[in-house]
C-alpha cells in the first residue's frame, strides 16, 4: 500500500483503486470494532458499508490533522454510537428478544470455522466476548478503539469528544475489570 | 504507593505515546514498582485476548463493500461544497472575528445593547463553525454541510455589515 499521504491525494482525486485499496486494508479492523460494539453481524455488515459510504462521501473535504486510521475509527465509533441509541430505542419499543446480550459467537456464526476460530477454542472465545460485553458502554468504546482501531489516547480523546484524562481512566476501569472477567484464561 | 497516576502511565508506555525521556523514567519507576507491574501484565493480557478474539469478515466484503458504494456514489467523489465555498465562508467568519477584536469601534455604536448583539452575532457563528466542522469531519451527508455553509455565510455577512 502507498504512504498515507499518496492515498489520501489519491482518494481525494476520486481514484477508485486507492478506494480499494483503503477498504481492504481497514477490512478486518473495522469489522472487528463494529461486530464488538454492534454485537450482531448483519448490523455490522451493513454498519462496515455506511462507514465507507461516509468516507468516501467525506474524502473531498478531509484536512489531514492525524492518521487517516484515526478518522475512519471516529467515523465508526460514531456511527456507532448513532446505530446502539437507534437499536436501544427499538428494542424499548418492541420489548423483544433479539441477539443483543447474548455472545457475538451466536451471532457470527458462519457455515465453517475460520482459522482464527481454530486457533482458540471456543470456549475462550465466548468467555473473552462476554468480558467485553460485560464492560460498561463508555469504558467498551475506549478499550475497543484502543485495541482494534490501534488508536492512541489522544486520538481516541478526541474522536470521543473528552479529556485525555477521561479517556485514560475509562481505559484503566476496563482493563481492571477485564483482569478479573479474564482470569484462569491463558494469554 | 501505587496509584491510578502509574496506571496512566503504564497505558501511555504501552500504547507509545510516552515522550523518550519520560519512557526510561518509567522504565526504572516500573523495576520498582510492584502494582504497575501487575497491571501491565493485565493491560497486555487483555490486549493479547482481544487481539484473538478479533472477527473474521465474511468473505469478499471489502470487495461487496467498495464495488456497492462506488456504484452508488459514482465513481468520482467530488463534494458538493467545494473547498473553495469552504474557504470563503471561513475567510468571512475569521473577518468578522478580527474586525471585532481588533478593528476600529464607531463612536455612539458602543452601546450595552449593540455589544450584546455583536457577541451574541459572534456567539451564533462560532457555533456554526464547530457544527460545521464535526460535519465535515464524520462524512456526514454533503446537502447537509451545504446547509451549514450557507448558514455560516449568512452568519458571517450580518456580523461583518454590524462591525464595518
Amino acid at each position: 500500500m502507498d504512504s498515507e499521504e499518496e492515498l489520501c491525494r489519491r482518494l481525494k482525486a476520486g481514484d477508485p483503486q486507492a478506494f480499494k485499496e483503503l477498504v481492504r486494508e481497514y477490512e478486518t479492523p473495522i469489522y472487528s470494532f463494529l461486530c464488538h460494539r454492534l454485537r450482531e453481524r448483519a448490523a455490522a455488515e451493513d454498519a462496515f458499508a455506511e462507514v465507507f459510504v461516509r468516507v468516501w462521501r467525506g474524502i473531498g473535504s478531509y484536512r489531514p490533522q492525524g492518521r487517516l486510521k484515526a478518522w475512519l475509527f471516529t467515523i465508526a465509533h460514531r456511527l456507532s454510537l448513532d446505530l446502539a441509541e437507534k437499536a436501544s430505542r427499538r428494542e424499548q419499543s418492541l420489548d423483544a428478544e433479539d441477539a443483543q446480550g447474548r455472545p457475538l459467537s451466536e451471532t457470527v456464526a458462519g457455515p465453517e470455522p475460520g482459522p482464527e476460530r481454530e486457533a482458540i477454542g471456543q470456549e475462550t472465545r465466548v468467555r473473552i466476548e462476554a468480558a467485553l460485553a460485560s464492560l460498561p458502554e463508555e469504558q467498551r468504546q475506549v478499550f475497543l478503539l484502543r485495541e482494534y482501531g490501534d488508536l492512541s489516547f489522544a486520538e481516541i480523546a478526541l474522536a470521543m469528544d473528552c479529556p485525555l484524562s477521561t479517556a485514560l481512566s475509562r481505559m484503566r476501569y476496563a482493563v481492571r475489570r477485564l483482569r478479573g472477567e479474564l482470569e484462569g484464561l491463558d494469554a | 504507593m501505587h496509584s491510578d497516576e502509574h496506571d496512566d502511565r503504564c497505558l501511555l508506555y504501552h500504547s507509545g505515546e510516552l515522550a523518550p525521556e519520560d519512557r526510561a523514567a518509567f522504565e526504572a519507576e516500573l523495576a520498582a514498582c510492584e502494582g504497575c507491574r501487575e497491571f501491565l501484565a493485565s493491560l497486555r493480557k487483555a490486549s493479547r485476548l482481544a487481539a484473538e478474539a478479533a472477527v473474521e469478515p465474511p468473505h469478499g466484503l471489502a470487495e461487496r463493500t467498495s464495488e456497492r458504494v462506488l456504484a452508488e456514489r459514482g465513481m468520482e467523489s467530488p463534494p458538493l461544497f467545494t473547498r473553495r465555498s469552504l474557504g470563503f465562508a471561513l475567510a468571512f467568519a475569521a473577518l468578522a472575528i478580527a474586525v471585532y477584536v481588533f478593528g476600529p469601534r464607531r463612536a455612539g455604536e458602543q452601546s450595552l445593547n449593540w455589544t450584546n448583539g455583536i457577541e451574541r452575532d459572534l456567539a451564533r457563528t462560532e457555533r456554526k463553525l464547530q457544527a460545521l466542522s464535526r460535519d465535515i469531519a464524520v462524512g456526514t451527508d454533503p446537502a447537509e454541510i451545504d446547509s451549514d455553509l450557507r448558514g455560516l455565510e449568512e452568519s458571517a455577512r450580518k456580523l461583518e455589515k454590524q462591525l464595518l
